[in-house]
């Protein structure tokens, strides 16, 4: 599904990924941890197209081909979707509006026939019950006056709606409650199956006990220095980042478990 | 971000350098008045329009009180537009298409005229309003009315609507009580110029209890070259009356600066309500700033009576240069005055836009929503004086002004007057100004949605309280015209 | 009121007579401060008095002065300096002159010019005593330093001239008295403020009798610094002044705010103008004016964005409350954005004292008088709260309290 390789990138001139190599195959849900300015967001800015982020090496193979150089609108037309750490507040543009016009646009890359207001509605109400979502935030501007929850419901609604094949969850997590969190994490629950793969990017433990990882990686200074399972977050939370800063200070050779989220 | 993505610039650089679409020339005989001022060209305007003693008089007056500003200097320069002196001189003054009036039906209208107003899209046919909604056309071509739809029909209800002229000699009374009374003859620099040399223009009467049954509407052309336009509208709403007027402007595209100097008055009695719309297009310029037409317009209405009210709603998007105030005098206790304005300045436009609310009845309410956006180079000011009067008791007033820049040679200012000397009044005066981010334009571009697409969407937004207060017609011109502005934005 | 006005003509006449006895009298002093008396003059000479035809002065008549001759007050250009604000970088301007002229004149050359400023000019043309206030780097006064400017008599003008100059990463409080009095006093101040420094000012303007205050106070803000300004404006027959910032240094910050009161027939103008001329500097404004009686409020905000000063946060905003039947005010918050990437807001309201509020407050058996008094305390407290010392703050307390007196019968 996504094939990273050797991924450099920077933000306004100063280099933030140095050398990311990730694989995830189809169906599988990897969770990428790190503490703040490790390159977390950055990886999914890169992911994704962001136009402020620069690729200066490597490779983003997604199904084979690379995403380097593609506008972000069709990245998002292709699969790709990223539900932003902070959603966009846009003044003025209707949500209702905005998500029909976002569907259609995805719907026709595919091929298929747009959705006029009606069936548009009705899948809306559908997938707004999943988030519990209440239905005066469609009437509302995108999230204008949202709060900080209103604001990742949206997200992951705007995620079941566009159906996407590599779903990019950018601290869906923070700030949030625990009750918001469990009903956020049943509507990316909601999602998983065995042809869509999800990378959740993370800096607590909390969300994966309800979204439960194949692969967990360890981003510190752009690159990911260690890999594992599920207990490895586990073992971050109990031990904090410093853990691993520690770890890899005294022993050079981290690299080895680099090598290994390149076969994972 | 330190450095704006080069895919937002290039992209602002294609939204500034969409073309006109209005800028083509008709080719056709016109009767014409050398260029210059002078009682001569003024005496020879009002023969051609056969009018009455009073109107002459009415011209000769301003005529002299424009000669005494034009020695004092007194040509406003507070406007925050700047522009070559105008040589008044250098001007053709009257210019009218040949094959002239006396058009018993539209039939007669010259095919070649005809096809302009096709060409923009105004049908002046009134069988192919196809669209089920009906609107009455004038449409003044240079300076002179050429064509009115459905007449007849309006006039079963004892609606006037026609050219100015038509009026000053089928209806002498009304014109003589109402013409300058709103904008005196004096008022300001370009309304004394129009005063004195205005050719013709649209004339409106709706009669007591009278609710207009389909929009009015004048579709303004400048075709000559080096002429000016000076056009005057008078609508009067009389008691408990309702009349929705609009009005469009384009103008072909030259390298000469053309100067239109209208004046509008709107009347207002007892329980009567106006709503004026404008969407000008007049053509802006090039790139460079050559051409383009200087738009220095006096539009007032006055909401004489009790619980009158007058509507301002404009789309800004043409000329080189705007200066426009359309204001609203609240003279009725309990009237109301709204200005609801979306200008767009691109490539070197300057525009110096606003409103006046001059509040002196009791309990008399105005509203000024104005949507600024700066693109290219263009340059914006809104200006906007609210002024509540010793005896307005109860007056309220909400202004609120946003400005939206896109690209980083634009400029948006905003100088908004609060006079307020009765105590009993409450004014707001809101303003914001804000650019369209990366942020949001990335947002939009992850879900799919094109960039040009992306900004046309967040356009609209910041305009839609605007927007919506446009009859559903012309709603969907002005939204096509901010369009064109944005056209081919990405490549 | 122009200078073809022969009325005005003969005023400024008479200041060019007194400017001569003036400088006259001191012909010790050095060559370049007699030169700048007289380039002042003939500036002053040349403008005349502002008439309301003039945009900045479109609100503001100033007749009153423009119509009499005043004379000079005693030395007329004095500041006086409390004892117990004795840090050793506060001084006479006159002691500073006398020792060290060069940096007093290299000091003046950094202030801004202010041709086009009649009063300014006028002051310069007098130019001989004052403050100067000079902190030297990481020097921090800890108690406010006190100035105040002598009450002014009737017929008589006063120009005193105050200069303060923050090295980097110093820290001060002063505190401005201008005393009022029945004639007119026209001050001049300049504020430099170096990198990191941090300069708070207050300016209170309180007099019970009917004299004319005129102040033009600038300021320049060099990286980092920090400026706050607190003007608070009540009584006298008309109050002008003029702040002008301009922010310098990337990253400084000013906080402008001000509480002006009104009786009577009493006009409180307050213009200000910020110019954000490089990126990531933050200016906020708040003014509060209550007009009672016949008196009459004005406000100008300027804001000036630069093309270069992106990353600009500037907010404004001035309520007004209309207490008098007669009472009037004229706002005009503006600005002028030529950068694109900013966030600016302003906003203006005028109003009265809330009918709901007032009637809730007395329907739990507070009286009308008591409740009016509490509403115009909530809605002053927001400058008084803020201020740094308690002095400023009660004098302005107790104003309140006239005005509330005055305003007692009305809405």
């Amino acid at each position: 599904m996504l094939e990273i390789k050797n991924l450099h990138a920077s933000t306004a001139g100063t280099p933030i990924l140095k050398g990311i190599d990730l694989s995830v195959a189809p169906g599988e849900i990897h969770a990428v941890m790190g503490p703040n300015g490790s390159g977390k967001s950055t990886l999914a800015n890169a992911l994704s197209g962001r136009p402020t982020t620069e690729v200066t090496a490597g490779e983003i193979l997604f199904e084979g081909r690379d995403l380097t150089g593609m506008e972000p609108e069709t990245r998002a037309c292709e699969g790709i979707f990223l539900a932003f750490q902070y959603p966009v507040e846009i003044p003025g543009v209707g949500n209702n509006y905005f998500l029909k016009a976002s569907v259609n646009a995805v719907r026709e890359h595919r091929g298929e026939t747009a959705l006029d207001a009606m069936d548009f509605l009705s899948l809306v109400r559908e997938k707004m019950k999943l988030v519990h979502m209440p239905d005066e935030l469609m009437n509302r501007p995108i999230n204008a006056g949202f709060s900080g929850g209103e604001k990742k419901r949206n997200e992951v609604l705007q995620m079941l709606l566009l159906e996407p094949k590599l779903c990019i969850l950018d601290e869906t997590d923070s700030g949030l409650d625990i009750d918001a969190l469990r009903e956020v994490a049943e509507g990316v629950n909601a999602l998983r199956s065995p042809d869509r793969s999800m990378l959740i990017i993370t800096h607590y433990q909390r969300l994966l006990d309800y979204i439960v990882p194949d692969k967990v990686h360890v981003l510190s200074d752009g690159r990911i220095v260690r890999s594992g399972d599920k207990d490895l977050a586990l073992e971050l939370e109990e031990k904090g980042y410093g853990w691993i800063e520690s770890e890899l200070a005294s022993n050079p050779a981290a690299s080895d478990a680099r090598a290994e989220g390149v076969r994972g | 971000m330190s450095e704006a993505p080069e895919s937002e610039q290039s992209q602002l650089e294609r939204l500034a350098s969409s073309e006109y679409k209005y800028g083509f020339v008709t080719d056709i005989d016109t009767d014409q008045a050398p260029p210059g001022l002078n009682e001569d060209v003024v005496r020879l305007i009002s023969a051609k329009k056969k009018e009455p003693k009073w109107l002459l008089d009415f011209r000769l007056k301003a005529l002299a009180r424009f000669q005494e500003m034009l020695e004092e200097e007194t040509e406003p320069t507070w406007a925050k537009v700047s522009y070559p002196k105008i040589d008044y001189q250098d001007i053709i003054y009257y210019s009218a298409p040949k094959q002239q009036p006396a058009l018993e039906s539209l039939d007669e209208v010259d095919p070649e005229l005809r096809r302009t107003y096709d060409k923009l899209g105004i049908s002046i046919e009134e069988q192919k309003r196809i669209s089920g909604v009906k609107v009455a056309v004038d449409a003044v071509f240079d300076s002179v009315s050429v064509a009115t739809t459905f007449k007849a029909e309006l006039e079963k209800q004892g609606i006037i609507f026609g050219s100015f002229t038509d009026a000053v000699h089928e209806h002498p009374e009304l014109v003589k009580e109402y013409l300058g009374s709103v904008v005196p003859y004096s008022d300001n620099f370009f309304a004394t110029l129009n005063s004195a040399v205005f050719t013709d223009g649209s004339f409106a009467y709706v009669p007591k209890g009278v609710r207009c049954p389909m929009e009015l509407s004048t579709y303004f052309r400048i075709n000559a070259a080096g002429t000016g336009q000076f056009e005057r509208t008078l609508v009067i709403a009389d008691e408990g009356s309702y009349v929705s007027y609009l009005e469009g402007c384009t103008a072909p595209q030259r390298d000469e600066n053309q100067l239109h100097a209208a004046v509008v008055e709107l009347v207002a009695l007892d329980d009567a309500e106006i709503k004026y719309s404008t969407v000008q297009n007049w053509y802006p310029g090039d790139e460079n700033g050559v051409g383009g037409i200087y738009n220095f317009v006096t539009k007032r209405g006055a909401c004489r009576g009790a619980r009158s009210k007058i509507s301002w709603t404009q789309v800004e998007t043409g000329s080189a240069i705007t200066w426009k105030y359309p204001s609203c005098l609240l003279q009725g206790d309990d009237s109301v005055g709204e200005f609801y304005s979306v200008a767009m300045t691109n490539r070197r436009q300057q525009a110096d836009t606003g409103t006046k609310m001059i509040h002196l009845g009791k309990n008399t309410r105005s509203t000024i929503i104005s949507k600024g956006i700066s693109a290219g180079k263009g340059e914006q000011s809104y200006r906007g004086l609210v002024k509540i009067g010793p005896r307005a008791e109860g007056a309220r007033n909400y202004s609120q002004c946003d400005s939206l820049l896109l690209g980083d040679e634009c400029g948006a200012h905003t100088f908004p007057y609060l006079e307020v000397k009765n105590p009993s009044a409450t004014v707001e005066h809101e303003a914001t100004t804000s650019k369209i981010g990366e942020d949001q334009l990335f947002y939009c571009r992850q879900r799919g949605i094109s960039e040009e697409d992306a900004i046309s969407m967040i356009v609209n937004g910041f305009c839609k309280e605007v927007l919506s207060e446009l009859p559903m017609e012309f709603a969907v011109e002005a939204q096509a015209l901010l369009g064109v502005s944005l056209e081919g934005s990405v490549g | 009121m122009s200078r073809e006005n022969p009325v005005y003509r003969s005023r400024i006449e008479h200041y060019r007579e007194l400017q001569q006895r003036f400088s006259g009298a001191r012909s010790g002093d050095p060559a370049w401060l007699r030169g700048l008396r007289d380039e002042s003059i003939a500036h002053f000479a040349e403008r005349g008095f502002p008439s309301t035809r003039l945009e900045e002065w479109r609100y503001t008549n100033v007749a009153a002065i423009a119509g009499s001759d005043f004379e000079l007050d005693g030395d007329a250009t004095e500041i006086e300096i409390e004892e117990a604000s004795g840090s050793p970088g506060v001084r006479s301007l006159k002691d500073a002159l006398a020792s060290d002229a060069d940096s007093v004149r290299a000091r003046l050359a950094r202030a801004p010019e202010a041709k086009d400023r009649s009063f300014a000019q006028l002051n310069s043309a007098f130019l001989s005593d004052g403050a100067v206030v000079s902190l030297a780097a990481k020097e921090v006064a800890e108690a406010p330093i006190q100035l105040r400017v002598p009450p002014t008599r009737a017929g008589a003008i006063r120009l005193p001239r105050l200069l303060v100059e923050l090295a980097p990463e110093s820290r001060a409080t002063l505190v401005l008295v201008c005393g009022g009095g029945a004639g007119l006093t026209n001050l001049v101040a300049d504020f430099e403020v170096g990198a990191n420094a941090s300069l708070e000012i207050v300016l209170l303007q309180a007099s019970d009798e009917p004299g004319f205050q005129v102040t033009n106070l600038s300021a320049r803000l060099g990286r980092d610094a920090r400026f706050r300004s607190h003007t608070l404006s009540a009584g006298g027959t008309l109050v002008r002044n003029d702040l002008d910032v301009v922010l310098a240094g990337e990253g400084s910050e000013c906080h402008l705010r001000g509480l002006f009161l009104g009786r009577e027939q009493g006009l409180v103008d307050n213009h200000s103008s910020v110019d954000h001329a490089v990126p990531h500097c933050s200016s906020h404004e708040l003014y509060k004016g209550i007009l009672a009686d016949r008196a009459k409020g004005v406000f100008r905000g300027r804001v000036l964005v630069r093309p270069d000063a992106q990353k600009t946060d500037a907010t404004q905003s001035n309520p007004n409350l209309l207490l008098g039947a007669g009472a009037e005010i004229d706002t005009k918050p503006q600005l002028e954005i030529y950068a694109d990437d900013v966030k600016c807001s302003h906003g203006a309201t005028v109003g009265q004292l809330e009918p709901d509020a007032l009637f809730y407050l007395q329907s739990r058996g507070i009286g009308r008088d008591e409740a009016r008094r509490m509403l115009l305390r909530a809605f002053a407290s927001e400058i008084l709260e803020a201020l740094p010392e308690d002095s400023a703050r009660d004098a302005m307390d107790s104003r309140l309290d006239a005005l509330l007196a005055s305003a007692g019968d009305e809405s």
